[in-house]
């Protein structure tokens, strides 16, 4: 397994998509963790993060998300999730995220969910 | 049936979290000339990261080594990994309030539910040679 990542930034109206690829682990973490603060510094509040490039997840990786929820949620945004690969799913499923995260299937399928909640009064 | 004797291989690897891609590659390997299939595969090298990690983050100073064994036997891959610095006790850890911390989203504990949900069998011991803890992976081979 090599251990190469990356985090990519896109913009779709007010959702700032964020997309982890290679591997994530307790060394790249960090990484993923800046971009996502990053974007809240500069105001984002709708965080898509799409992960049809990300091989591989651990807790470390899930953890990242988990400091940021509650916060991002206080001001009326949210992290959502899209394209998680089945074996990647399965560590999220593990840990009981799907309860307690929006994990949709595709990346058009999130960009829809954060439009209905932009679109909401 | 269990063999008494297998095929052994061995890496050591500082502890430092640079490192996990090494123990992945290592652990991969094993799991790959155990006959494991790809989810089961994925499974012990993903419990062996978050051990690992979490003798980086709690146990061991970056300059300390981690010592990963693997032991073939007929219908098991055993998964031993030592440490020589300050003993914790993965299976002591509650469990109970994996579901609490989630809903109060904190991180910690995280790595421990997901090695006790996929490895078969897990024993820790610590002694005055050093603290092991070993995986039993069991393998299904059709």
């Amino acid at each position: 397994m090599e251990n190469s990542f990356e985090v990519k930034n896109a913009k779709c109206g007010e959702i700032q998509i964020i997309s982890p690829c290679g591997y994530l682990d307790a060394h790249t973490a960090p990484e993923l963790e800046n971009a996502i603060r990053t974007a809240i510094d500069a105001g984002e509040k709708f965080l898509l993060v799409d992960f049809e490039s990300l091989d591989y997840i651990s807790s470390a990786g899930l953890g990242v998300f988990m400091a940021f929820i509650e916060d991002i949620r206080e001001i009326g945004g949210d992290i959502k999730m899209s394209s998680l690969k089945q074996k990647v799913y399965a560590v999220f499923d593990l840990l009981g995220f799907p309860i307690l995260f929006d994990i949709l299937p595709t990346k058009q399928e999130g960009i829809a969910k954060f439009d209905e909640l932009i679109a909401k009064p | 049936m269990m063999n008494s004797t297998g095929h052994i291989d061995k890496i050591s690897v500082p502890a430092r979290p640079e490192c996990l891609a090494s123990i992945r590659t290592f652990i991969e390997k094993q799991t790959t000339q155990a006959g494991l299939d790809e989810k089961q595969s994925y499974n012990v090298i993903l419990s062996c990261d978050e051990a690992c990690s979490n003798l980086m983050r709690h146990s061991l100073m970056p300059d300390m080594n981690i010592i990963l064994t693997a032991t073939h036997l007929a219908n098991i891959l055993k998964i031993e990994i030592t440490d020589h610095g300050k003993p914790f006790n993965p299976l002591t850890y509650s469990e109970t309030d994996i579901s609490e911390r989630l809903h109060s989203f904190k991180r910690g504990g995280l790595g421990i539910h997901i090695i006790k949900s996929l490895i078969d069998e897990i024993t820790y011991t610590s002694t005055t040679a050093g603290n092991t803890l070993t995986f039993i992976k069991f393998i299904n081979k059709a």
